[in-house]
Parts: C-alpha cells; sequence; structure tokens
C-alpha cells in the first residue's frame, strides 16, 4: 500500500530528525525487530539522497530544513564511501542515513558492517516510481579498524 | 570439537591478535553470513572470526588450530557475493579475515606490475595508483570493492586486456598449514628481483595449486598492470534479433583470437542490459519468466538489442580507428545491427557509466543495479560454465539456461565474457531473499542446471558453496582422478585438515571419512 506524497515525507524525515522517535509507524516495516530503532541523541547528522529518484531528493530537502547535512550518491557510491562518508563514518557522535534503492542500500551497509558499524534498514514503498526504498541508518560508535 | 578446546582456541587467539581481532558470540558472525544464501545461511555460520594483521600473527594462529583442530576459513576480504560471501563451506569453522593485512608493498611503473596484499582491494589500489601519478591501469572485476587477491585467487575476471586475473597474476608469497612460507617462480631465490615480472622460476610451478584450493594462505601476490594508452574508444553494438548469438560469437572469435579486439568483449541479454537502468516490474509483473513479448517491448523501449556487444580499443588514435573499422566491416554482414562507438578519447578523461569506467581500469559497483531487479531484498546466485567461443556451443548453453531458468520462473539474466579461447558464460539467477520459495528455486535451479550442464559435457568454472561438491563431481575423467590427485596433496600439506576444509570440493581425510 503506497502513502500519499505529503505523508511519506513526513514520517521519513521525522524518523531522522527528531532524534528520539521512532522509524515511521506508517511506512512498510519488513523488520519487526528494528522498528524501535532510533538515532542516538547529540549525533550529526548527514544524510545520502539518489539524485535520479524524486522521493530520495525530497527527503533529503526536507533533511536539510530540519538541519542535517546532505550528500549526493553521484557517479560512483565507491569513493563516495572511501573519501566522505567512511572518514563520517570512523569517528564516534555520527550518524549516516539514507532513502536509497535497495541495491545502494545493500552496498553501503555493507561497507558499514565491515567497519563494524551498527546498521538499522526498513523497505518502504516509493511514492514516485517503481519498486521499494530502502530506509537505513548507520550509527558510529567508535569504528573498529577499517580496509 | 569439544567446547572447552575451543574455548581454549578462541583464549589463545586472542593472546595473538588481541581482544578486539577475535569476533565470537552477539551476532559477530552475522556479518560473514552469506546475504545471498539460497536457502538457510546459517547452514554456512562461522563459529567465530579472527582477524590477523601480518605473517607472524598469521603463523600463530595456525599453530593453534593445528593444535586444537580448529578448522578456518580464510577470506581476503570476504566480498565474493554470489558464490557465498565470507561465509564457510563448513558450518563452525572459524572465519580467518585477511583484510587487516592490506599493504600496497610495492608499483613498478618500469615493468608494470604491482605486489599485495590480502586486504588490499581494487579500490585501494586505485588510489594508491592515482595518488601516486602512475601510468598504469588495473583490471577489475564488475565488483570492484572486492581483493585484488581474493578476486585473482578465485580467478576472476574483468574487462580490458588484463582481463584474465590469473593469467596476469606472477609470484606469490604462500603461508603452509605448517606456518612454513613458501615464494613461487623467482621468489624462491634470495637477492633475485624477477619474482614479479617470470612467472616459472626453475623447476616445477605452483601458483595455480593456490587459485581455487586450499592448500595454503597467500599472502602477497603479483599482479600486472596495463600500461596507461594514449587513448581509447569504448564501442557497443545492439543486435536486434534473439538468434543472432551464433554470429556474434562466430564473428567475435577470429577478432579476439588475432587481438583486433584487445579487451575482453561482453555479450549481454537484453534483461541484464535492462537491469542495469530499470527494474523487472516497468515490464513485466506477471507470474513466471518474462514472456518473449514483454522482453521484445522492453529492448525496443530501452533501445538496446535482444544482444549487446560491447569491447574497448586502445591506443594511438590512428590504431584505434583502424581497428574500428575492420572491426564494423565484420560485424556489419549481421542484419539489422546497430554498431554504435563513442568518439575516441584520450585517456585522462574518465567515462560515466560504470561498465564503461571498467573497460578504462576504473574499479566501480554499479554491476549490483541488478539487486533492484526483482524487487524487495534482492539477491543472485550465480551459474559459471565455460563456452568455447563456438556459435553452436554460445546457443545451445543458452537455450538450455534460459529454458531451465524459466521452468523455475528466472528471467535469462545472462551474458558471455569473451577472451580469445574461451568465454565465461555468467548466469544470474536473480531472487528476493525475503521470499523463501524464490530463494529455495534459485537453489534448486543451480543444482539442476550443473548437472543438465555436466551431462553435456560442460563444467563451471566457480560456482556458491552450497555447490561446490557437486560442480567438482562433474570432472569426472578417469572416476574422478584429479580429485585424488588434490586430496593427496591436501592430506600431505594439512594433515590436520585445518585449511578451508570443501573448499572447491577438496575435503581433509579425516572429515571426509567422518562424514
Amino acid at each position: 500500500m503506497k502513502t500519499g506524497r505529503r505523508e511519506f515525507l513526513a514520517t521519513a524525515s521525522l524518523a531522522v530528525t527528531c532524534m528520539r522517535v521512532s522509524w515511521p509507524a506508517q511506512t512498510m516495516l519488513q523488520s519487526a525487530t528494528l522498528s524501535s530503532e532510533q538515532v542516538p541523541l547529540g549525533h550529526a547528522l548527514t544524510i545520502v539522497f539518489d539524485e535520479h529518484l524524486a522521493d530520495s531528493r525530497a527527503f533529503a530537502v526536507r533533511s536539510r530544513t530540519m538541519g542535517a547535512r546532505i550528500v549526493p550518491l553521484g557517479n560512483d557510491i565507491g569513493v563516495l564511501w572511501f573519501e566522505r562518508l567512511m572518514p563520517l563514518a570512523s569517528s564516534p557522535g555520527n550518524t549516516i542515513a539514507g532513502l536509497t534503492t535497495h541495491a545502494n542500500a545493500f552496498l553501503l551497509t555493507r561497507f558499514a558492517q565491515g567497519i563494524g558499524l551498527r546498521v538499522a534498514q526498513h523497505v518502504v514503498e516509493a511514492h514516485a516510481g517503481p519498486g521499494t526504498l530502502v530506509m537505513w541508518q548507520l550509527v558510529a560508535n567508535g569504528a573498529r579498524s577499517c580496509s | 570439537m569439544p567446547e572447552p578446546d575451543f574455548q581454549q582456541a578462541l583464549a589463545a587467539f586472542r593472546a595473538i591478535v588481541g581482544q578486539n581481532a577475535v569476533l565470537v558470540g552477539d551476532g559477530a558472525a552475522q556479518p560473514y553470513l552469506d546475504p545471498f544464501a539460497p536457502g538457510d545461511a546459517h547452514a554456512y555460520e562461522a563459529s567465530a572470526i579472527v582477524l590477523v594483521s601480518n605473517v607472524e600473527q598469521l603463523r600463530a594462529v595456525l599453530g593453534v588450530a593445528n593444535q586444537y583442530g580448529v578448522p578456518l576459513w580464510s577470506v581476503s576480504t570476504g566480498r565474493n557475493f554470489a558464490y557465498g560471501g565470507a561465509a564457510p563451506r563448513l558450518k563452525g569453522c572459524v572465519v580467518l579475515d585477511l583484510q587487516r593485512m592490506n599493504r600496497v608493498i610495492e608499483i613498478n611503473e618500469t615493468l608494470g606490475y604491482a605486489l599485495v596484499e590480502p586486504g588490499v582491494s581494487y579500490y585501494d589500489l586505485y588510489q594508491a595508483l592515482q595518488a601516486r601519478g602512475i601510468k598504469l591501469w588495473l583490471d577489475p572485476p564488475a565488483a570492484g570493492w572486492g581483493s585484488v587477491v581474493g578476486n585473482t585467487l578465485e580467478r576472476g575476471f574483468g574487462t580490458t586486456p588484463y582481463g584474465d586475473h590469473a593469467a596476469m597474476q606472477c609470484g606469490m608469497e604462500v603461508m603452509l598449514a605448517n606456518g612454513e612460507i613458501v615464494r613461487t617462480g623467482m621468489g624462491a631465490m634470495n637477492g633475485n628481483h624477477d619474482w614479479q615480472v617470470f612467472k616459472a622460476g626453475f623447476g616445477p610451478s605452483y601458483d595455480a595449486m593456490f587459485m581455487q584450493s586450499n592448500f595454503g594462505i597467500v599472502t602477497k601476490l603479483g599482479i600486472w598492470l596495463m600500461p596507461k594508452p594514449e587513448g581509447y574508444m569504448l564501442c557497443n553494438y545492439k543486435f536486434r534479433h534473439d538468434t543472432d548469438l551464433e554470429s556474434i560469437v562466430e564473428t567475435l572469435r577470429p577478432l579476439k583470437l588475432d587481438d583486433t579486439i584487445q579487451s575482453n568483449a561482453v555479450i549481454e541479454s537484453a534483461v541484464r542490459w535492462a537491469a542495469g537502468v530499470s527494474t523487472r516490474k516497468q515490464w513485466y509483473d506477471g507470474p513466471g519468466a518474462m514472456p518473449d513479448g514483454a522482453i521484445e517491448t522492453m529492448t525496443r523501449k530501452l533501445g538496446i538489442g535482444r544482444w549487446n556487444l560491447r569491447f574497448c580499443l586502445y591506443g594511438p588514435e590512428a590504431l584505434v580507428n583502424a581497428r574500428r573499422d575492420v572491426i564494423h566491416q565484420r560485424f556489419s554482414s549481421i542484419a539489422d545491427t546497430e554498431l554504435m562507438e563513442s568518439p575516441y578519447t584520450l585517456a585522462n578523461v574518465e567515462p560515466k557509466g560504470g561498465g564503461d569506467r571498467s573497460q578504462v581500469g576504473i574499479p566501480n559497483l554499479d554491476a549490483f543495479n541488478l539487486l533492484n531487479w526483482r524487487g524487495g531484498s534482492g539477491a543472485h546466485i550465480d551459474f559459471s560454465p565455460v563456452c568455447a567461443p563456438l556459435g553452436r556451443d554460445a546457443v545451445r548453453q543458452y537455450r538450455m539456461i534460459r529454458d531451465r531458468a524459466a521452468h523455475y520462473g528466472f528471467d535469462y539474466y545472462g551474458g558471455f565474457t569473451a577472451g580469445p579461447r574461451s568465454m565465461h558464460h555468467i548466469f544470474a539467477a536473480i531472487f528476493n531473499r525475503d521470499d523463501p520459495a524464490q530463494a529455495r528455486d534459485a537453489g534448486q535451479l543451480l543444482k539442476t542446471l550443473i548437472n543438465d550442464f555436466g551431462a553435456a559435457g560442460y563444467g563451471q568454472y566457480r560456482t556458491h558453496l552450497a555447490f561446490m561438491d557437486l560442480a567438482a563431481s562433474q570432472y569426472d575423467f578417469n572416476n574422478h582422478a584429479l580429485m585424488r590427485m588434490s586430496e593427496s596433496i591436501k592430506e600431505a600439506l594439512d594433515p590436520n585438515g585445518i585449511l578451508s576444509p570443501g573448499k572447491q570440493g577438496i575435503w581433509p581425510r579425516k572429515i571426509k571419512e567422518r562424514d
């Protein structure tokens, strides 16, 4: 079941900006065990968005108005990870989140697990375009060594 | 093994590598589970993880494993997705993770090679080349985050002229199960400087013995790198008809054999191409495999071929143009073919698309777009038979896979990567891993295909953990004489059977007898 666009954006943004609020209840949660995952208080928030997806772009714009730093996926997700996200993720006090395709969520969460980050993710129905998107977050708790 | 022994072994591992480099309990092994398992991933779950940082630690860990009989499963960076990831063949093995051994030991621009440790990824090596301004290109596999050592040992491949990774390997350092270090080829000689330029050395050569095997742990590996050319031209041909495959292969073979086409050439099915830029639901949302009519509509709307050929030409512009003219002339004999090429481009100008970037030595991860094809939590396992570059064999293999895949409800997402004398035929069974029935069917399909192809005289170059025994059993000349020889070598080099039991179907005697 698809959510309305306004509802989709509101709930999605709520998840990453209201630091003590759980992931959006209205979105289609596929992992009940993660439904209470929260963005830790006091963490700097970075939102990764996919320039090619309307929902992801809108999500990023909304997040930016609420104080998050936003970063586009760009041309090479590996370069993005090694040059921008991994340095952030390797220092405590940072949370990185995003709304992307499953493939990009898979890549970033595998990168994150490789350096010992906590990962949470939820599948949500896209409002614009076919298929599903994945909302994910990576929480740096002082990552272990990375490759 | 008895729990007290296992706990003592873990304590000994911690004493060697440190408390934080032994991961056990509390979900520690979860990141090492196969995310694309065609069934229960826990059937291949590790009991613990040990991360070593150098050969001294590695030797000490092997000593403990020998003492307590702990089976280890070594991984370089554990990115062997579609074939099992970092998960061990034998449940309960301790994963020996080498990702912290990540030094680029040498890059030699004059002779065109690098010497690296297992934890060096293609991204790492690429960054090292860029940072030092070295005019050499590496050859990335489809997934650039993998280990150079790991991919080479698995005989992975890419799409530049250096695309046969095993063939570009020169010189290894290997730790045997007893902790002894061996260097192959010229590396066996103290004071010699030709380790990475002459493969053979003196007497028997052993490098290939440590590929896709469990006879030792490779701790350093030499890999040849391609001199950066003056420029390049990306070529992309679209073939209108499903029946064109035979003509494509027959036309391509002589051009590869005489090196007119320098790079590995990739022949991709319509679905494989479409999965990089769209999702299945956009074209078909019904039960079973995509009908031919839906594929036809999809190809027209996307402006792609039923088969698509891409390759790259390298060198000075005059030479590239001359090659291009010969190739165009040959392929223009196939009806309704669209021959496209990028303008000749200087080597320091990077293309944008992932497949194009791979052909000019830039690692990327665009191949993972296939995970979006089927919807849900996309996953895939690959069926990877070897195919001679003969049209009749390519067509036969294609039809065998397409028909079996359709029977199980899967689209033919496949293609051939062509070298001069062989092709890797790769078919990905894409499934939603949250759907147990789809995952089970993907596994069943793979088993059926391995048996079908074995009966037809075709073998795999690589396979998922779950099918290693089955794939190995197809190599049955003289009642499996090759496997008996492998088992003899295993017994001689690793009598306690601690190294990667079951890898490529090679089991230590004590486990084989027990089971």
